[in-house]
């Protein structure tokens, strides 16, 4: 095993198809994970007898098209797209307990969904494409920025204007007017964002609701609309395509690694790593926590930048600004996610909606803005959402495979139930009531129907899978952790100070929803640097990055 | 269609901005006619004697940002600009103790040692930082922002001018600025701070005027806004005018006469004339007519572009994008005239874990008083704002201008400015006196639990809600910088993309008020660069010596 050209810590999707493309480059490759099974959060257990449960990542998984192509993935796996993404409750969910206008659908295609906003309002329905049109090019612009390598602060400061016009020539293919416009959109609140497109309550908090997903503020918050860009950079839209995997994620995960292994990385589970080896200044291996060495030209870590930097590198071989950086990296997990068995399903009096439900759309209650930004009010003092943002979708709907015949699997995810607010059992308790308590109002009898619920909190995501405070994003996705700032300057070029360490999870551009981006791009820069022999020269970084905007 | 007159330029509204362009303007010898509306100049920087004998700074209170090539090239000081600075900030806090914060760097960091010997430290880092932040950034407040759909030669010149300066940054330097703009003031602070109240108390500068809580994003930048004014030390620029801040607004109105501006009063303008997409002169209420080669509005850009001129004038995109530029009302302002000084619980040495002596405490006095004594307790503030209420317990920042100028209060007596935070526009169910009064009431309970005994010795009270200053002031929705300071609405974005140098698609019809670059606070600098522009449209030479 020793002797390895490139030790991956972490076998997530970004460790799985980094070691992939390394090890398919002719590198020695080994991925070292603490978990049994590969795969990170793409995770499926048998959590109760027959009951196939994703008990990591619950959202959308939105795989790269150019990590799906150089992978092969096409085709691997089976992924559910409902006709219909989303369900949103209209009528304050929290208060009265309505849903009195009825539900929201989101479909796949625009006019379905206008003519369906248009029972709520005229002026909605009529902006709804145009809505789409500017988010979609938004999308396009950051996807121009996600396919790069981040232009970072030094580079800026070291060749200044042409680098910018190399970025802009490239922004200009996309359209001089998009690129300011999404310049102007990126700051803004999803509030903010929403007030200038539409009048009516469910929309406007639906896809509120979109925008704040996974991260600790609420859609008053100043750049919460990058939430909703960058999904659109990833593929996804406006109101949320929520890609499942069919036989649950883990699925995936098997994919990926089989990549990894074909190619010939070697696959090291159950061994979390104690520490990264410095040698002379540089990466030099892993220490694993049962003992025992990996020896390695260099280490690529798909854990979070936090853990990787303050946990498993000596402080000591850190720059005292990088330290501090990576000490300033917020990670504030507030979603929780839930698994509710249910022997049956109870019709709701909406048979759109049930008929939606039952095939796998995810139903939301998240009917107004102000819906969503009372829930975060209470995590912002560090306690539970009373009437939390909920996402539930029927698993079993398309995929009756996931639980015994007859019955029923729901996944919830929800927030805000901020990590470390309360003594793990009754954080628990109090989400689950808190939850049960909004999915009962518009699912009534939803109780009596409840075999078992499993419920995995931000301390859960944090223990089970590394993520510093239950973080799922690696790192909050905010504009000051965003593009050049992710994980920190001095690391947004997946290089660290340390030569030979190397940082490729969500936690780095550009960033969280499982697209494998981060790993891939990562594992580019590996190979770049083993082919020059490992230059971390900046200087000529920064000239090899003019030359690459020029050839662009 | 008779036009009197043959002014080169008419500019409209005599605030302090609508002021620095007419004498600009008259100083480069063109003929210039300020129109106000009102009965004084000033607009929001006005001193008014609301009640005999006191007089007051009614909305805008202290001086921050002038820029001194303004006092400059004006020579405002021989007008009677006169600015006293503002020594300390004291954040009363609950329990009796206090966090004071002074203009010598060693008194405040034996202040902060109280709390936390790091925070000492890092205090003084901190201000270096924000110091070589700020002139950074400095060079902004006089650059004209490019138009980036059509960049001409001089935006290219700019934007090399403005890659040179980010240059000039080291990378930690570079990320700290990317930081600030991007980030929430608490957030920002908390990476550098770990004792509460410091970050609270300097989080607050990060909220004023805005519609946002310091926990929110985009905050961190307001806080540099405002840190823009303090690096002018030799102007000593961050303090009172002698004779409150209309005596700002007098001295440029004196030096915009001496230089052959005329002025105004009374003279309410209702609407830009224009004909083949150009401007041609106002007519004011009762049917007046002016004309004029070029027409500057120092209105906000709603009222500049949605009130002065008819729709039609402008492309239906412009149009939308003024319609949804935000500017939010979220302040409030009480002004209180004391028998006598309020006893603040921190100053009188009960209880805290410091008794400070009789000398300091007046000293305190004399500086500005921030009600802001945690995170928390802003964040609320503003909870109450999001949903439509004013603050039940708001933020406030006070100041006793007659405790520095006595001639603001007859003798032995005081006034008291309390700016007010959260006060929304949109209140639920909308302002009336009724909930005017009550809001009064909020902010003399909140006061009161900091200094009590305060309702005994005050002889009166005057209160402005948005609305008031909406109606007294035309600021739209009373929000005291002409639109918020967001990073959307900055630079490049303020009011409108590729309208962002002072011009509009009206030909010879100019912006130059707070809601163009760079922006609010009492700062000249958007009065400045218009007249420049006009100037240089009009190709005239600068001064005239």
């Amino acid at each position: 095993m020793n002797g390895q050209d490139v030790v991956v810590i972490g076998a997530g999707h970004n460790g799985l198809v980094a070691a992939a493309l390394l090890a398919r480059s002719g590198l020695r490759v080994a991925v070292v994970d603490g978990r049994t099974e590969p795969g990170g959060c793409l995770v499926t257990e048998e959590l109760w007898p027959g009951y196939l449960v994703d008990t990591g990542t619950t959202r959308a998984v939105g795989l790269d098209p150019d990590v799906v192509r150089e992978l092969e993935i096409d085709g691997a796996v089976d992924l559910i797209r409902p006709e219909i993404p989303v369900a949103a409750l209209s009528g304050d969910a929290g208060a009265d307990g309505s849903h009195g206008g009825g539900a929201l659908l989101f479909h796949r295609d625009p006019e379905v969904t206008a003519r369906n906003i248009a029972r709520f309002s005229a002026r909605d329905a009529a902006r709804w494409p145009a809505f789409l049109e500017a988010v979609e090019n938004a999308g396009r612009v950051l996807r121009v920025l996600y396919r790069e390598v981040p232009l970072v602060p030094a580079g800026i400061r070291r060749t200044g204007l042409r680098h910018l016009i190399g970025a802009g020539v490239r922004l200009r293919r996309v359209g001089k007017k998009e690129a300011l416009e999404t310049t102007r959109m990126l700051p803004m609140s999803m509030e903010e964002l929403l007030a200038e497109w539409f009048e009516s309550d469910i929309v406007a908090g639906s896809l509120a609701a979109e925008g704040v997903a996974g991260i600790t503020l609420g859609p008053l918050g100043g750049a919460t609309a990058l939430g909703l860009l960058h999904g659109a950079a990833c593929g996804r839209s406006p109101a949320g395509s929520q890609w499942r995997v069919r036989g649950g994620m883990a699925r995936l995960a098997a994919v990926l690694a089989e990549r990894a292994t074909t190619a010939g990385a070697e696959l090291v589970t159950g061994s979390p790593v104690a520490e990264v080896l410095i040698s002379d200044g540089a990466a030099a291996g892993v220490r694993l926590v049962a003992g025992g060495e990996i020896a390695a030209r260099a280490v690529l870590s798909c854990a979070g930048p936090r853990h990787t930097l303050l946990n498993l590198v000596d402080p000591a071989q850190l720059p005292p600004d990088l330290a501090r950086s990576a000490a300033n990296i917020r990670c504030r997990g507030s979603l929780a996610t839930l698994a509710i068995a249910l022997d049956g399903l109870s019709a709701t009096g909406d048979p759109a909606l049930d008929a939606a439900f039952q095939s796998g759309t995810t139903v939301r209650a998240a009917p107004s803005i102000n819906y969503v930004e009372r829930a975060y009010d209470a995590a912002k003092y560090g306690g539970f959402s009373q009437s939390p943002v909920v996402d539930a979708t029927l698993v079993t709907g398309p995929d009756p495979s996931l639980a015994p015949p007859g019955m029923h699997l729901l996944s919830v995810s929800a927030q805000y139930f901020p990590h470390g607010a309360l003594e793990p059992d009754r954080a628990r308790e109090t989400a689950t009531q808190a939850v049960l308590g909004v999915l009962e109002r518009w699912m009534p009898g939803l109780h009596d129907r409840i075999r078992h619920v499993g419920v995995f909190m931000p301390e859960d995501f944090e223990a089970r899978f590394g993520m510093t405070g239950g973080d799922t994003q690696h790192g909050e996705l905010a504009l000051d952790q965003w593009f050049f700032m992710r994980p920190a300057g001095s690391c947004a070029q997946y290089r660290t100070p340390v030569p030979g360490l190397y940082l490729g999870g969500a936690g780095s551009h550009p960033g969280p929803g499982i697209t494998g981006r981060p790993g891939m791009m990562a594992a580019k820069a590996v190979l770049a640097d083993q082919r020059t022999g490992g230059s971390q020269n900046h200087g000529r970084r920064s000239r090899k990055y003019i030359q690459d905007c020029i050839l662009l | 269609m008779s036009i009197r007159g043959d002014h080169d330029a008419v500019i409209v509204g005599g605030g302090h901005n609508g002021l620095v362009s007419a004498a600009y303007l008259a100083r480069a010898g063109l003929k210039v006619l300020v129109l106000e509306r009102r009965h004084l100049v000033g607009g929001a920087a006005v001193t008014q004697e609301v009640f005999p004998g006191f007089r007051y700074s009614v909305a805008s209170y202290v001086v921050s940002l002038l820029r001194p090539e303004i006092i400059r090239d004006l020579r405002l000081p021989e007008h009677g600009l006169d600015i006293l600075p503002l020594e300390s900030t004291l954040t009363p806090l609950p329990g009796g103790d206090s966090l004071a914060r002074w203009s010598d760097p060693d008194q405040t960091r034996r202040e902060i040692a109280r709390w936390s010997p790091r925070d000492a430290d890092a205090y003084a880092d901190f201000s270096r930082c924000m110091y070589k932040l700020a002139w950074a950034l400095k060079p902004l407040l006089s650059t004209v922002p490019p138009n980036p759909l059509r960049p001409g030669v001089r935006d290219a010149k700019t934007i090399r001018e403005l890659a040179r300066a980010v240059r000039g940054l080291d990378e930690a330097d570079f990320e700290r600025l990317f930081k600030l703009t991007t980030m929430s003031a608490a957030d920002f602070l908390s990476e550098w701070f770990e004792t509460g109240p410091l970050i609270a108390t300097m989080s607050a500068s990060g909220i004023i005027g805005t519609f946002a809580g310091p926990r929110t994003p985009g905050t961190a930048y307001v806080l540099l806004h405002h840190y823009l004014g303090e690096i002018d030390g030799v102007f000593r620029a961050w303090g009172f005018a002698r004779g409150g801040n209309g005596a700002v607004s007098e001295s440029i109105a004196s030096a915009a006469r001496s230089l052959g501006a005329e002025i105004r009063t009374s003279a309410p303008v209702e609407q830009v004339i224009t004909s083949g997409g150009r401007a041609r002169g106002v007519v004011l209420e009762g049917g007046e007519e002016i004309g004029a080669r070029v027409v500057l509005s120092g209105l906000d850009p709603k009222r500049t572009f949605l009130q002065l001129l008819d729709q039609s004038d402008l492309p239906g995109e412009f149009v939308k994008s003024i319609q949804r530029f935000r500017i939010r009302g979220s302040s409030g302002k009480v002004n209180l005239a004391l028998s006598e000084l309020p006893r603040f619980t921190c100053l009188a040495g009960a209880g805290g874990s410091l008794t400070r002596t009789p000398g300091e405490a007046e000293t305190l006095l004399r500086g500005a008083i921030s009600i802001s004594p945690s995170v928390d307790y802003l964040e609320r503030a503003y909870d109450d704002a999001k949903y439509g209420r004013f603050s039940r317990r708001p933020f406030m920042d006070i100041v006793i201008p007659s405790m520095i100028d006595p001639t603001m209060a007859p003798p032995g007596k005081h006034v008291m400015s309390v700016f007010v935070q959260y006060a929304p526009f949109a209140l639920d169910g909308g302002w009336n006196r009724v909930k005017r009064d009550a809001f009064g009431d909020a902010v003399i309970d909140t006061l009161a639990e900091f200094a009590p005994g305060l309702r005994d010795i005050i002889l009166h009270r005057q209160v402005m809600t948005p609305l008031d200053m909406q109606q007294q002031m035309g600021l739209t929705e009373g929000n005291i910088f002409h639109g918020e300071l967001t990073l959307q609405q900055l630079f490049l974005f303020r009011p409108v993309t590729g309208w962002a140098n002072f011009r509009t698609p009206v030909r010879g019809y100019y912006q130059c008020g707070s809601g163009a670059h760079p922006g609010g606070g009492v700062c000249g600098a958007p009065g400045r660069l218009a007249a420049l522009e006009v100037l240089r449209d009009l190709k005239v030479r600068r001064g005239r010596s």
